[in-house]
């Protein structure tokens, strides 16, 4: 089985192709360049050199965020036209449990972090019971001082993951103990987590429904939640 | 016997996900178009980010039907074409990350369309033995344009507004006077029970020797003329107003129109965008030109919302000049104007 992996979810952009046996090919980009103008030529250079064609692909799995809305529609509207017009299977799969998936082997918690703009971060805890990476709480949408305060009754070891972590690192290990901060490339989502988490569930027959895919936001227009204010 | 060309066109720049397959220009062999207008409603006008969201949810089934419905395959097509600007940018770019998937799945040319293009085009869906020289006005929510036609596929841009586009004043006084979203229609309606000569309101350059418009000072005077009135604690004679305000538009509109049309001595104008469906517009204009006459084109009224027949046919029109297509690097152009 032979899968190509998209996430544009943040500000990088990474594509991979990932096969039962190993991962293929993987290519990551860390820039400001809009992922609209960066995304396929990415994706079609990287198909290219790994000698590969479409038709041998088997499915596609896309980041559904949470992230930058523009960003995560780019990637799984791609994806998601893709495997239409391909004929494909497409699964979805987290951007903050891609980013856990690289610490899998890691004793203790996992708690990826994405920036969600005014100290609020989107986040969920993560950690690995029988060779499974499974999510200890719901992702959501947190302001970073709600996030400490519910981690500091945790009594394990937690490892951050993602950049935003950094800005927020004295606060955090003032307030709990027993943290480590993931500051090599493993604090970035990549497309080779994505693969390798969306190979699973294929070879599972877990597939998602083409049309219902939908990046998860994990927050309501700005609109929406002002008219709810005012109503 | 050369293949047909069909282009699969992608519209997605406002409120209205659209995807349609049109034969050799002019032919519609599918139009989709799935307005997303209710979700819009209660906020008053079209919320970006929740265009955004429904964009992604609607494109993908929208592209299913338009095949489905025209009885091809990805495999007949010719080409795919999309609306890159202008528009709103969260909504263009899932039309152009649809447009390049489908592109490099299939191989196929990638045509990138300018919007207003496309609603000039829409008129030789409807009339496909338009010939030039010709002049077009094209006016919607985001634009208002006079163009001269001298050949096909390619123009000169004789004026357009200084500041608001005439769909967009329509908008804005339909919302001040309580009428409801979209604004157009509803001031149309309206108008049809008030005298179009009850409420005295200017005619913004009407009279300037160029071909430019601007609107905004009409809107102001229609926003003084409210306000005044509930200051002296009267009642607002809505139906009035609204035929007013929009009278002010058809003249000021028709004036330039006709002013250019002897200019450049032509004998075909055309109208297009969400405004050509105005029917004082298209009434006014119609005996202007007729007075003259010259003859007066405007598509049909579904070809005058935002759809993809359209962009399907200006692509193929831009491809039969340049046969350029656009790289996998096309970004959304979300002020993109003509020329």
């Amino acid at each position: 089985m032979l899968v190509l992996a998209v996430d544009s979810s943040t500000k990088v952009g990474s594509v991979s192709l990932v096969s039962t046996e190993r991962l293929v090919a993987e290519s990551l980009l860390h820039l400001d360049q809009t992922h609209s103008q960066r995304l396929m030529p990415q994706l079609i250079d990287l198909v290219d050199r790994s000698g590969y064609e479409l038709d041998d692909l088997d499915g596609i799995a896309v980041a559904l965020g949470p992230g930058s809305f523009t960003g995560t529609r780019i990637g799984v509207v791609t994806a998601k036209t893709l495997a239409q017009s391909l004929g494909l299977s497409i699964v979805g799969i987290s951007t903050l449990k891609a980013m856990a998936y690289s610490l899998k082997y890691t004793s203790g918690y996992i708690c990826p972090v994405i920036d969600a703009r005014r100290k609020r971060v989107f986040t969920g805890l993560y950690r690995t019971s029988d060779e499974q990476l499974r999510a200890e709480t719901e992702e959501a949408l947190l302001a970073i001082d709600d996030l400490i305060t519910e981690l500091s009754s945790v009594q394990e070891e937690i490892y951050f993951v993602g950049e935003i972590i950094q800005e927020y690192r004295a606060q955090i290990s003032e307030q709990i103990e027993g943290t480590h901060f993931i500051t090599n490339k493993f604090s970035l989502p990549q497309a080779g987590a994505v693969g390798e988490l969306g190979i699973e569930r294929l070879v599972a027959g877990d597939e998602d429904q083409l049309f219902e895919l939908t990046p998860n936001y994990l927050k309501r227009s700005q609109a929406e939640i002002q008219w709810e204010k005012n109503n | 016997m050369a293949k047909e060309f069909l282009v699969l066109g992608i519209e997605t720049s406002c409120d209205e996900t659209s995807v349609a397959v049109i034969k050799e220009g002019t032919q519609v062999l599918s139009n989709i178009i799935a307005s997303q207008i209710d979700w819009h409603r209660k906020f008053g006008g079209v919320v970006p980010e929740i265009a955004s969201r429904k964009h992604v949810e609607l494109i993908n089934p929208v592209i299913s039907e338009a095949l489905a419905e025209a009885g091809v395959s990805y495999q007949d097509l010719s080409a795919v074409a999309v609306t890159y600007g202008p528009g709103l940018v969260g909504g263009l770019l899932v039309g152009i990350s649809a447009a390049k998937a489908i592109a490099y799945a299939h191989n196929l040319p990638l045509i990138a369309v300018n919007h207003i293009e496309g609603h000039i085009y829409a008129n030789f869906i409807s009339y496909p033995r338009l010939e030039p020289p010709l002049i077009c006005l094209t006016v919607s929510g985001g634009h208002t344009d006079l163009l001269y036609f001298e050949r096909l596929g390619s123009y000169q841009i004789l004026g357009r507004t200084k500041d608001d586009a005439a769909g967009e004043a329509f908008d804005k006084v339909a919302r001040v006077m309580e009428l409801g979203y979209p604004g157009g229609p509803a001031i149309d309606k309206l108008a049809k029970e008030g005298d179009p000569t009850g409420v005295d309101l200017p005619r913004p350059m009407i009279d300037s020797p160029d071909y430019d418009f601007s609107f905004s000072g009409l809107k102001t005077a229609v926003l003084n003329y409210i306000n005044h009135k509930k200051q002296k604690q009267e009642e607002i004679p809505k139906a009035d107003l609204a035929a007013s305000f929009q009278q002010s538009v058809v003249d000021i509109l028709v004036t330039k129109v006709i002013k250019a049309a002897k200019d450049k001595e032509i004998k075909t104008v055309l109208l297009s965008g969400g405004v050509a469906s105005n029917k004082q517009l298209r009434k006014e204009l119609t005996i202007k030109v007729e007075e003259l006459g010259l003859e007066l084109y405007y598509p049909e009224s579904q070809l005058c919302t935002d759809n993809a027949a359209m962009i399907g046919s200006a692509a193929y029109f831009k491809w039969q000049l340049d046969q350029q297509s656009a790289p996998y690097s096309l970004n959304a152009e979300p002020n993109l104007r003509l020329g």
